[in-house]
């Protein structure tokens, strides 16, 4: 099979007063033609820097250090905005955590799906403007060519994030990037949405990438989940041989952490430590000083990324894990 | 009851007035906080669920007395904390305090730690210079901070470090009940549990009470011994954290609970509510969930249920829950 | 900016400061037979005015008078305006009442209320301060309140009020300290409108009375001579255009550095 969006080696850098950090390092991944990955991590490990990169989003401090993002066999980095404006919102677009900050507050909801369609196709204003009404019929917003009239604050959160789905999805994209789509949103909303994100790939055939900090979204729905800690991969894996047995200790440490809403336990078994700041990263493992398993060796080099099949992780320790 | 409760609050109302538009003559009233009865016992923890909106966190500003309710009553250790007033207020504030969402934002930027933790204590008049720097270290390393910390400003400590510092100053006045409102709802996940585990130790040593407001249910069903699920400025079940998740009644209750994502591969059948939470400013008639309830039936539209007692400190407020029958269910028959 | 701007400023004060130095001629000694002296002169390195007073001389004492009016009406209109704007954003019922004043004030146009006080009280160096105040604290007022009203609501406020705090301590403790940083960015764009404001009243006639070497003053008496002798009105143009940009320089910069958004960059 071969790869919609082949990312190689890609790092993404920014520049501080304290001097150029890595926000992604290294990173490598696959998303196949209809593939739904997950992207986890907490704040700091570069999954949002990933996203962005991937949209041709990243804007100064940060850059592109190195690295390659090719979509459908075209090379992404380096590309010009004028052809990179083609394929966004084409051939993959994005949904961004807070509709409000991507919607325009003075103009109708209709008019800047309309709008979005008219970048891409050349199409009259009445057939653009018909065409938003029915996709804002397809993420369920009841009558449509009614709210299609209506301006985003006159909207409740779940009904603007439908809205900007809406957007995303007006030109057939091949990949859908979702960057934490519901965490703005309340548990029972969250879930119409994630069900909408579902039914939308399985209509229309695109792949789905999650970027979001809950194992709970992932676990789930994706295929596949990569896990970033700190800029870099720490493991990867389909989603449920990772829920059944993490292999690396980020991972193992991340599940167990997390409250289960229906086995309640004395104690969480928290990883200790802080996530460590990406301009002040601890030698050889970045999450040695947090790990369990820690060994000396773990200090001195930063494990490389090692795949068994179908699965990759970076830890020292993956082997003793595996068996274990 | 052996224990006599802690706090008690019956009917408590809190209505907000709001002008639509700036030419409007007339005034909506949102009623934020509607007749709502909560109990918490010494050293227990009271878990408040509710979606954005449903005036949880309206009840925490009222507990703390950071805003006045419009009606019910409220009683602190049997004494009428709404009668208090002036330097009785100010010495009853001291059993009350109030953790926040944002550790940030909670933290004046210009204050260093050791500054932030003492303050209760120099409101008070507690001690001086000498035996508050004692009292902050003693606090610091409670919520395991380390003393050298305390010469630190906010911005130099971590998400997980603030929400400590943020619990450190609540601790200083010795309180006997501490108002969470999404206190760990912030925090990285990996953190979260790290000051969730702090807030059970704290509990253990200090015997605290915790009124626990947060819309993550994972969270509150491991540090709540009760739950109180809040819909559209109401309360719309009680009961003890074990009964609640085991067998939800309420049909609001039963689809908040299937929403929360499960931590297990493929997930399990869910019930997915239509439409949202309307809006607060026309409430509907009747049930005020019947809008969104896929069992509501004609009485739903017109008659407010009110809160059926099932036993063992359970009830819900529906038309459809009787004691003792099982709870109605949501999910679908296929052979109807 | 700010470097530019301090260094600009610093100059301005330094001249000031060391007006005898710079020279010993009195700014109010006339010489009939040294008049219109173009600059270079030997006795007169700036020029001379109609009557033979010194210009440098009158611009390093005049630049005296302004900074001294600059500075005054900092300090009244940042008091006043401080405590008008915290009372008015802390105290809900307060907030009608002052700040529909301060509008009512500043709906007049800044120069034409400077001029109307000034007129009423008399021409004197107090008066300009009183009316310069008079304009600029209800807009120094605005700025303190708006911050207010963006503290009061701060979960660190809600904090001390949970723990028993009163007013008095979460204004002193909380809301006063964190209203400095707008604060000294505004106080610092008045002491600009000052130094300009006091150049226009003295011009018109109602600013410190002549011989008070002031720059308004200095512009006032060359300006019949405009074409014969440029350098009169020029030097105090200069003067007062290098002050002004020095304050708003500084007030830029001020306003980058001390924007709370800038430090959380940092962090």
């Amino acid at each position: 099979m071969s790869a919609l969006l082949a990312v190689r080696d890609l790092t993404v850098t920014f520049e501080t007063t304290a001097g150029a950090v890595a926000a992604v390092d290294a990173l490598s991944f696959d998303i196949g033609p209809g593939e739904f990955l997950g992207i986890v991590g907490e704040s700091g490990s570069g999954k949002s820097v990933t996203a962005l990169a991937a949209m041709g989003l990243v804007v100064a401090p940060g850059r592109i250090a190195q690295g390659s993002i090719r979509l459908g066999g075209e090379e992404l980095v380096g590309l010009p905005e004028r052809s990179m404006r083609r394929i966004r919102g084409r051939r993959m677009a994005m949904v961004f955590q807070e509709p409000m900050a991507s919607l325009n507050p003075v103009m109708r909801i209709g008019d800047q799906i309309a709008e979005a369609i008219r970048w891409h196709e050349d199409v009259s204003a009445r057939a653009a403007a018909a065409r938003a009404v029915d996709l804002l019929g397809t993420v369920g917003i009841p009558a449509p060519a009614e709210r299609a009239r209506a301006y985003p604050q006159q909207m409740s959160g779940g009904m603007r994030q439908r809205a900007m789905i809406a957007m995303a999805i007006a030109c057939s994209p091949a990949l859908l990037i979702a960057d934490e789509p519901t965490t703005a949103l309340d548990v029972t909303v969250q879930a119409q949405i994630m069900d909408l994100l579902r039914s939308l790939r399985e209509r229309f055939g695109m792949a789905l990438l999650l970027i979001t900090h809950d194992l709970g979204l992932v676990a789930e729905q994706a295929d596949r989940v990569l896990v970033m800690y700190a800029g870099r991969m720490v493991e990867e894996a389909p989603t449920a041989s990772l829920f059944a047995r993490p292999l690396h200790p980020y991972s193992a440490g991340l599940l167990d952490s997390i409250p289960d809403i229906e086995i309640r336990r004395p104690v969480l078994p928290a990883i200790e430590g802080v996530v460590p700041s990406l301009s002040a990263l601890p030698p050889g493992c970045r999450f040695g000083p947090r790990c369990r398993f820690a060994e000396p060796a773990c200090t001195t080099a930063d494990p490389p990324l090692r795949r068994f099949g179908v699965r990759a992780t970076a830890c020292r320790r993956d082997l003793d894990l595996a068996r274990a | 009851m052996s224990d006599a409760p802690l706090l008690v609050a019956r009917g408590l109302t809190r209505h907000f007035t709001v002008r639509r538009h700036p030419f409007a003559r007339a005034s909506g009233v949102v009623r934020a906080v509607d007749n709502v009865d909560l109990t918490i016992a010494p050293g227990e923890t009271l878990g408040l669920v509710g979606e954005s909106g449903c005036g949880k966190s309206t009840v925490a500003r009222l507990i703390v007395r950071l805003i006045a309710p419009t009606g019910g009553t409220l009683l602190f250790d049997g004494e009428d904390l709404l009668a208090l007033s002036g330097q009785a207020l100010r010495r009853r504030r001291a059993d009350i305090q109030m953790v926040f969402q944002d550790p940030a934002g909670a933290l004046d930027p210009r204050h260093t730690a050791e500054e932030i933790v003492t303050e209760p204590l120099e409101i008070h008049a507690i001690g001086t210079r000498t035996t508050r720097r004692e009292r902050a270290e003693e606090l610091f390393a409670r919520v395991g901070l380390r003393p050298e910390h305390l010469r630190r400003y906010p911005h130099e400590f971590s998400g997980g470090q603030r929400q400590r510092l943020g619990i450190a100053r609540a601790l200083a006045l010795k309180p006997r009940l501490i108002v969470c409102d999404e206190a760990v709802s912030a925090l990285d996940v990996s953190v979260q549990a790290q000051v969730v585990n702090l807030f059970k130790q704290l509990q253990r040593e200090l015997g605290l009470a915790y009124l626990f407001i947060a819309h993550d249910l994972s969270v509150v069903r491991h540090l709540s011994d009760r739950v109180a699920v809040m819909y559209l400025g109401e309360v719309v079940e009680t009961a003890s954290a074990d009964a609640l998740f085991a067998s939800p009644h309420h049909p609001y209750t039963q689809s908040l609970l299937s929403a929360v994502p499960r931590h297990v591969p493929g997930g399990r059948p869910r019930i997915v509510l239509a439409g949202e939470v309307p809006n607060p400013l026309a409430p509907p008639p009747g049930c005020r969930f019947h809008t969104r309830c896929p069992l509501a039936f004609g009485r739903c539209r017109v008659e407010a249920p009110a809160s059926v007692d099932l036993g063992g400190g359970h009830s819900a407020a529906c038309h459809l829950v009787t004691k003792g029958a099982p709870a109605p269910s949501l999910r679908r028959t296929d052979h109807a | 900016m700010l470097v530019i701007g301090g260094l600009l400023l610093l100059c301005v004060i330094a001249m000031a400061l060391a007006a005898e130095l710079i020279t010993p001629i009195s700014p109010t000694r006339m010489s009939m037979r040294t008049r219109f002296s173009p600059p270079g002169s030997p006795l007169h390195p700036l020029g001379s005015d109609a009557i033979g007073r010194d210009v440098l001389s009158r611009l390093v004492h005049g630049a005296r008078v302004s900074l001294r009016i600059g500075t005054f009406v900092v300090l009244a209109a940042g008091v006043a305006g401080t405590a008008i704007g915290a009372l008015a954003g802390y105290f809900r019922a307060l907030d009608g009442p002052l700040m529909r004043t301060m509008d009512a004030l500043m709906a007049f146009p800044a120069i034409l209320l400077a001029i109307a006080i000034a007129a009423a009280l008399g021409p004197s160096e107090v008066n300009v301060v009183i009316a310069l105040s008079a304009v600029y604290a209800p807009r120094t007022a605005r700025v303190v309140r708006a911050q207010v009203l963006v503290l009061r609501d701060a979960e660190y406020v809600q904090a001390a009020r949970v723990a028993g705090a009163g007013d008095a301590f979460i204004l002193r403790r909380h809301i006063l300290p964190n209203c400095t940083a707008p604060l000294i960015v505004q106080l610092t764009f008045v002491f600009a409108y000052a130094v300009l404001a006091e150049a226009v009243l003295s011009f018109l006639g109602v600013g410190p009375p002549p011989p008070t070497p002031t720059w308004g003053n200095m512009i006032a008496d060359g300006r019949n001579f405009i074409r014969e002798a440029p350098w009169i009105t020029m030097m105090p143009g200069i003067a007062i255009s290098i002050t002004v940009l020095g304050l708003n320089l500084l007030g830029d910069g001020l306003r980058d550095v001390l924007d709370p958004r800038m430090q959380v960059a940092q962090a």
